[in-house]
């Protein structure tokens, strides 16, 4: 190797057909296709080594990556399916559990007698002298008026119910634990009777 | 050219699932916080004109000692205080003797705009008036 005119110049003896070498087309070969060894002097700047493929290593990381971002979102995927369907759930539970309520308020409201039998059933009689039953049963509660036929039944409401009577008001308890889960469910008729003179 | 632009594009349409799923669980998260937002607000305005039916019954119930043996049909509203009146609250009283000797009193509550319904019965015994029942409702 020699410097000739500011290139670097470089010859070498091959056994091979330059395609080989250059994979070009053989067109350097001596006319009449020969093999024969032949000197090539290659002038000009070094060819540069070409990154063909990749490292294991970095194979290795790219997968690596790929597993982990396919693992969070496999993962944020099925909890953005589990949070739809939780919510849509919890919203139907909450509005049957509303309708539950103002059913039972509208029927303590005119009740001129609240009684617990147990925790799990009230009997709520009214100014007429009807009948309104309620029962809770975990998740679901169920009215029966007066009527055998009037019954109402809310299953997979979005809170446990037990009754418990005070004074003139029906308590609702939803936790039994906290004073905040209760509701308080005034008797207008009690409430008016109390102030009879 | 194409050696480049497949990972991109793969990662491209990776990001843009992902977005679209997350925007789609925001948005009924957002959803579900504005109904709650919503049944807390109507659950406090029931609760609010519920104390209002109430007082009104209150007022029914006292006012009957001066009704005499034969009411006649009034309305009346009832004066509320000062920061219930001012955000629009208000109750009516209506009294309507009936043919059977009895009386109904339909106390309607008003918070704009949302309002209550409540008809107390009342009858006459022994020169008193006294509230037999109550019906929550029109």
């Amino acid at each position: 190797m020699k410097r000739h005119d500011g290139q670097i110049s470089q010859c070498w003896n091959v056994a091979r057909p330059p395609s080989a070498v250059f994979g070009r087309s053989p067109k350097n070969l001596p006319p009449g296709g020969g093999t024969q060894p032949r000197r090539l002097c290659h002038i000009g700047p070094l060819p540069m080594r070409r990154a063909c493929g990749f490292l294991l290593i970095e194979v290795m990381i790219v997968l690596g990556l790929l597993a982990v971002v396919g693992v969070l979102s496999a993962q944020l995927f099925f909890a953005t399916l589990r949070a739809v369907r939780q919510s849509s759930a919890g919203q139907t539970a909450e509005m049957r559990f509303d309708l539950a309520m103002n059913e039972l308020r509208t029927d303590t409201w005119g009740a001129s007698e609240i009684t617990c039998d147990d925790a799990h059933h009230v009997q709520l009689r009214t100014a007429a002298g009807q009948t309104v039953h309620w029962n809770s049963d975990g998740r679901s509660l169920t009215r029966t008026g007066p009527k055998a036929t009037e019954r109402q039944h809310w299953t997979d409401v979005a809170a446990e119910g037990s009754f418990a009577a005070r004074g003139p008001a029906l308590i609702v308890l939803m936790a039994a634990d906290d004073p905040a889960g209760q509701m308080v469910l005034p008797s207008q008729s009690m409430l008016s009777a109390e102030r009879l003179p | 050219m194409s050696g480049r632009s497949h990972p991109h594009g793969f990662a491209t349409l990776i990001a843009i699932v992902l977005l679209a799923v997350v925007s789609g669980a925001l948005v009924v998260l957002a959803r579900r916080v504005s109904y709650e937002v919503s049944r807390t607000r109507t659950t406090a305005e029931d609760a609010q004109l519920r104390q209002l039916l109430m007082a009104g019954a209150r007022r029914a119930v006292a006012k009957s000692a001066v009704w005499g043996n034969s009411p006649v049909a009034a309305t009346w509203q009832m004066h509320l205080p000062e920061p219930l009146a001012s955000a629009g609250a208000s109750v009516s009283l209506d009294l309507a003797p009936t043919p059977e000797g009895t009386v109904k009193v339909r106390i309607e509550a008003r918070v704009e705009p949302r309002q209550a319904l409540q008809t107390l019965d009342f009858k006459h015994v022994n020169g008193m008036w006294y509230a037999a029942g109550a019906h929550l409702g029109p």
